[in-house]
């Protein structure tokens, strides 16, 4: 018996021992990255590694398209109005021979048989599925080991990066709005909003040349200047992230159902033009997140823009090629230097109350934003629509000191001419009118939900319609119900009578609905394509996601940390 | 009821809060240790999410904290939702999902232990025959096979090809798209339920009473149904309780297969966004349950065995 | 009294409707073929042991027999059904219905179980899976039998304050819905091999905590202890010598119940996502990857589910055999 106990003892204590080296030791947050990804002709190696046709077209197969470099396609047009990935360089080929090569050069530089690094990711769709094929790919290097860490949630994976506790992760970036830089910007590393470059890569050309870009007047040379910074970032002794592939979505639309249209940024999906060609006039589509906010200072997921544009509408909207064409605002005139805007909101613009829709409304929803904004409230400054006075106000805000919110650059000459002031002339402005950040607010309706003390978007009741559909019911997690609007200036031109969104969370869930005609539109992924993409129900559209392998870099840490 | 029972039961009542209490401590702390916060650290700079933080509290000592939210639950104040529903109110975003989840959830306890007793009932008194043999399969099946495969069998059988059912729960029909959840649920519970009843029946049957009841010439029947059935089941009461609670809290997977907006999926959905008063919310709820029913089935255990009370050795 | 008449139909044979039992001497046996033998006569629980031994040998065995591995991946073998040399040939698992066919430089592959959607093969991830599944299972439940058997042990022995304090932990513990504790637990330490072992373990020893505790409040009471006390025994060898024994049977069949449990829970946090990373497997992963293919490719998750029931099967009807004959009298757990 005293055998026994000792030989459990034993066992025990060992087990604790392992478990606890195991999940403990690799808890340092490396702020001086990765030392062997600090070694330009590994990380180039890992560039070479990836098969990415294979794994779009048989792994993913749903739609996605390997990247051809730090942009994705169909998002960005230049002055010549071809798309920016038409026109750019492919900076992205699979060799695995090469590959070793550079990693062997890599190895032999470092002084090292071999290498381990840690491989962080996402275990949610399509990163789940990537990674897994990745692994397969990286582990065909001979000397490298990889080790896998998924987190269940995308919050683990931000937090982690944000610590630097990684050194390869799989992380991904949608436009925040159609132009190269708000890819570009991710890789700076001056003070930014976005803090993106978690592995903190450092070129003082590459940032000189983004910083030019922003203050270039000349459209053309700008667009030039692009290409030269993401070339930089391709050129050896780079290499800062590996692009890998822009997500396709996948799925599974009834054949009398058209005129979906599918952006790249801003709203992904986009239902006033959706037309039926049999049946009744209802569209039933499963989505698959619920809303997180109705309220435009904190609305930030792709779901909670596509509600909101269904029943509400900007200056500018955009049609089924990205490109901006009058909204709410029948007409628009931009100043010679391009700094200001003076924009006529139509007549016939109303609230489904019946109050028009005036200049004041966008003025006090942009403030409203502005100031107390929790996701987007970056977006009145230089960083995105840059208006006037924007980025000192949010300055003032997040270091608390004083601030004047009237000196924003946007004024209601009158009830229905708006002026805006640019504090630099960026091209891609009147999109930027289109993203739901900036559509209007009706101030009164506003504050009488919150006097009777409810919660602004928290019910139907509780949001005011001034787009092609008006909210009429819903039901957290389950199902939100949309009806058309009558008073919509365009109403004429709307060919639903209303639209049900199912909220269904798992992908098998939703194909069996859409095969039992409980709904007419549903996602699908990698592992469903097989069996529909012969058949007509099937549909393909690309989205704005860039997914890539960002490396933990942190050259001038180590740099500093060497010259000790 | 006298004095004793009623010491036992005040005393098992404050056990009972204190252990909540402390439920709350731990599930807090845990809370606080989670990674990843519920803003979006992707977009915002670290300036913007102090001031978020400031601004819902969090940036205070995690004791502050913690008797701000005591506080708060004195009054029925959950905290607001920071990442699911912004802004909203934990309590009407979990009242709204209650009922349906504890109804399914008591919907299948009800359907498990009915069809589970008597399952075992029928096998213990054909022992060893057919009839014995295809119950214990039964049960075996409904332990071994996971409760979400069975969802998808029946979501194949009845939604997709017969198509007499849903495959979405629709709430305006909760009762007709509640059947196929509850059926897949309560396998288990029909399982365990059964195996039980047989072991006990057998049991029963076997004991001196029974022949004595046989022997002064009661017919079968009778004896049965006046004597062994009432020592058989109150038994099962006592394994009731966890099998309950199992079905509140196992009911997260079939409510992600079958699109339920019940407390399951709310409780994964603010996991992954750490939306924290929704999950200590949704965590309290589930404790609060089970320790209620822990308390009544001691309580009723007590009350039916006088023993258990007086021998309790405390 | 004498003129009382008994008539033919006063009494009525019952004899072979119940079981009646008869006493009789029997020789005595040593305690271990006792065991053995009322063990083997319950058919149930011999099929068991049998399935789960067969179970285990596959997953020693199983994944040395082919010549593939567990994370290879190579698409251009993804989702092929799976073939089996002899039965092929009577038309079931002959490599049709997958998404990839066994031809060109395939024609010749066999994979008993048929590939993932990466085209890894089946056949050496499932009996890896279950290797897992059975370590993580197994790890759990020694660890919750040393804990709980020490706990118990501590509480019934010293009595007193120290049995209340502990005695109250164990409530708390045991009221925070297992689930709840889990979920948290592996978000806070991000999920491994190790962390689900601890998991695992963290409300599972409270059973056994109970068992032993009761068993010694029983125990302590009696002569045999109060004469080895008398003798000059230590506490010490007291526990271990007297108590141990008396509750060794207990001890096997909570542990033989307490594994199915184990590996149903860890199959469950897979399936919500909280399981072993890739590109590992376990049961409960490759039911959760199969599960979105089941009206494409079924076997992806039936496979699985079959080896986790057969799992949890036999080792429930091995519990119930070892239980009845270790102590046919005990019926409660």
């Amino acid at each position: 018996m005293k055998k026994l106990k000792a030989l459990l003892a034993a066992c025990l204590a060992l087990t604790l021992l392992v478990g606890c080296s195991s999940g403990g030791g690799d808890k340092e947050a490396k702020t001086t990255g990765n030392k062997y990804l600090q070694n330009a002709n590994i990380r180039k190696a890992l560039a070479y590694a990836v098969n990415t046709k294979e794994l779009t077209d048989d792994v993913l197969k749903d739609g996605s398209v390997p990247a051809r470099g730090f942009m994705p396609s169909k998002f960005a047009y230049g002055p010549d109005k071809k798309d920016y990935a038409e026109t750019a360089d492919n900076y992205m080929e699979y060799n695995l021979e090469k590959a070793q090569e550079f990693f062997d050069k890599g190895l032999e530089e470092l002084g090292e048989k071999e290498i381990t690094l840690r491989f962080l990711y996402e275990k949610t769709d399509p990163a789940n599925t990537a990674a897994d094929y990745i692994y397969g790919e990286l582990s065909k290097i001979k000397g490298l080991n990889i080790q896998m860490e998924g987190v269940d949630q995308k919050n683990a994976r931000t937090q982690k990066q944000s610590d630097r506790d990684f050194d390869i992760t799989l992380t991904r970036w949608g436009p925040d709005y159609a132009d190269p830089t708000t890819y570009l910007a991710l890789m700076t590393n001056y003070d930014k909003a976005h803090f993106f470059n978690y592995g903190d890569y450092n070129n003082d050309k590459y940032d000189e040349l983004v910083t030019q870009i922003s203050e270039e007047k000349d459209l053309a040379k700008r667009w030039q200047l692009c290409k030269d910074a993401e070339a930089i970032l391709f050129q050896d002794g780079e290499y800062p992230v590996v692009p890998l592939f822009q997500t396709g979505g996948a799925m599974l639309v009834k054949e009398n159902v058209k005129g979906l249209e599918v952006h790249t940024f801003g709203t992904p999906y986009i239902y006033k033009n959706v037309k039926k060609t049999s049946g009744d006039k209802t569209l039933v589509v499963a989505k698959e997140n619920g809303i997180e906010s109705l309220d435009l200072l904190k609305a930030s997921s792709g779901m909670d823009f596509e509600v909101i544009n269904a029943y509400s509408e900007g200056l500018m909207a955009l049609d089924k090629d990205g490109q901006a064409v009058p909204g709410l605002a029948e007409s628009y005139k931009k100043s010679d230097d391009g700094l200001v805007y003076t924009f006529k909101i139509r007549q016939n613009a109303k609230w489904a109350n019946g109050d028009p829709v005036t200049a004041h409304d966008f003025v006090y929803s942009w403030k409203r934003t502005l100031e107390n904004g929790e996701e987007y409230q970056y977006f009145f400054t230089d960083d995105m629509a840059s208006i006037k006075g924007g980025s000192d106000i949010y300055n003032a805000i997040t270091n608390d000191k004083e601030y004047n919110i009237d000196d924003l650059g946007v004024k209601a000459i009158d009830d229905k001419t708006l002026e805006v002031t640019l504090s630099k002339p960026i091209p891609y402005f009147l999109s930027l009118t289109a993203f739901p950040t900036a559509f209007p607010m009706n101030e009164k309706f506003v504050k009488s939900v919150e006097d009777s003390g409810k919660v602004y978007g928290a019910d139907a009741d509780s949001v005011l319609a001034c787009g092609p559909f008006k909210l009429t019911n819903y039901v957290q997690d389950n199902v939100f119900e949309l009806a058309k609007n009558d008073t919509y200036w365009d109403a004429k031109n709307v060919n639903l009578d209303g639209i049900t969104m199912k909220i269904i969370k798992t992908v098998s869930t939703a194909e069996q609905a859409f095969v039992a005609n409980e709904v007419e539109i549903a996602k699908i992924n990698s592992s469903l394509v097989d069996k529909y993409k012969d058949k007509p129900v099937y549909d393909s559209a690309l989205e704005g996601y860039l997914w890539f392998l960002q490396f933990n870099i942190d050259s001038k840490g180590a740099e500093a940390a060497k010259a000790e | 009821m006298d004095k004793s029972t009623l010491k036992y039961i005040v005393k098992r009542i404050v056990m009972a809060v204190l252990t909540l209490l402390l439920i709350i401590l731990i599930l807090f702390t845990l809370m606080k240790f989670m990674p990843g916060s519920p803003f979006n650290v992707e977009k915002l700079s670290p300036a913007l999410i102090a001031r978020l933080e400031a601004k819902y509290g969090l940036d205070q000592p995690v004791f502050v904290q913690f008797f701000n939210y005591l506080k708060g639950l004195m009054v029925g104040d959950f905290g607001i939702s920071l990442k699911l529903m912004k802004g909203i109110e934990v309590s009407s975003l979990v009242s709204s999902r209650i009922a349906i989840s504890f109804g399914i959830g008591l919907a299948a306890a009800a359907v498990g232990t009915a069809i589970g007793v008597v399952l075992g009932i029928v096998a213990a008194l054909h022992k060893n025959t057919f009839w014995d043999t295809l119950a214990t399969v039964v049960a075996v099946i409904g332990v071994s096979i996971p409760s979400f495969v069975f969802a998808l069998v029946l979501l194949l059988i009845f939604a997709v090809q017969l198509n007499i059912l849903p495959v979405l729960y629709d709430v305006n029909t909760p009762i007709k798209s509640a059947i196929m959840p509850t059926l897949a649920l309560s396998v288990g519970a029909i399982a365990n339920v059964a195996r039980f009843t047989r072991t006990e029946m057998i049991e029963v049957l076997r004991s001196d009473y029974i022949l004595l009841a046989e022997a002064k010439g009661l017919d079968r029947g009778t004896v049965i149904r006046k004597h062994a059935l009432r020592n058989t089941l109150v038994p099962v009461v006592t394994v009731l309780a966890p099998i309950i609670i199992n079905l509140m809290t196992g009911s997260m997977v079939i409510e992600k297969v079958c699109g339920i907006p019940g407390l399951g999926m709310l409780l994964v959905a603010a996991i992954q966004g750490n939306d924290i008063y929704v999950v200590m919310a949704v965590a309290f709820l589930y404790s609060i349950l089970y320790v209620v029913m822990m308390l009544i089935v001691d309580v009723l255990y007590g009350v039916i065995d006088p023993r258990i009370r007086v021998g309790k050795g405390d | 009294m004498n003129d009382f008449e008994f008539l033919e139909n006063d009494f009525e044979f019952i004899g072979d409707k119940q079981d009646i039992h008869t006493d009789a001497v029997q020789p005595s046996k040593p305690f271990l073929k006792d065991v053995w033998e009322r063990f083997k006569s319950n058919k149930g629980a011999l099929i068991g042991a049998i399935l789960i031994i067969i179970i285990v040998l596959l997953a020693i065995v199983g994944p040395l027999i082919v010549p593939y591995v567990f994370d290879a991946v190579d698409v251009s073998q993804q989702s092929m059904a799976p073939r089996v040399p002899l039965l092929e040939n009577l038309g079931f698992m002959d490599g049709t219905g997958g998404i990839k066919e066994y031809t060109g430089q395939f024609a010749d592959a066999y994979h008993y179980f048929g590939t993932d959607q990466l085209g890894r093969d089946l056949w050496v991830r499932v009996w890896e899976g279950t290797r897992i599944s059975l370590f993580v299972a197994a790890s759990a439940v020694i660890i919750d039998i040393f804990i709980g058997m020490v706990y118990g042990l501590v509480s019934g022995f010293f009595g007193g304050v120290v049995d209340n304090v502990m005695q109250r932990i164990q409530e708390i513990i045991n009221s925070i819905p297992t689930l709840v504790i889990l979920t948290l637990l592996l978000l806070v330490m991000t999920p491994s091999l190790y962390t689900i072992i601890i998991a695992l373990m963290i409300t599972g020893w409270i059973g056994m905590a109970r068992i032993t505790r009761a068993q010694v409040l029983k125990i302590k009471e009696q002569e045999f202890v109060l004469a080895s006390r008398t003798l000059g025994a230590s506490d010490f060898f007291i526990i271990f010598k007297a108590i141990l024994p008396n509750i060794f049977g207990q001890l096997i069949t909570m542990s033989m119940f307490s594994i199915p449990n184990a590996i149903f829970y860890e199959a469950f946090l897979a399936f919500v996502g909280l399981g072993i990373p890739a590109p590992q497997a376990s049961l409960g992963s490759l039911i959760n990857d199969g599960f979105n293919t089941v009206t494409t490719t079924p076997y992806m998750v039936v496979i699985p589910v079959i080896v986790l029931a057969i799992l949890m099967l036999s080792f429930n009807l091995m519990a119930d055999g070892l239980r009845d004959a270790l102590d046919p009298t005990m019926k409660e757990m």
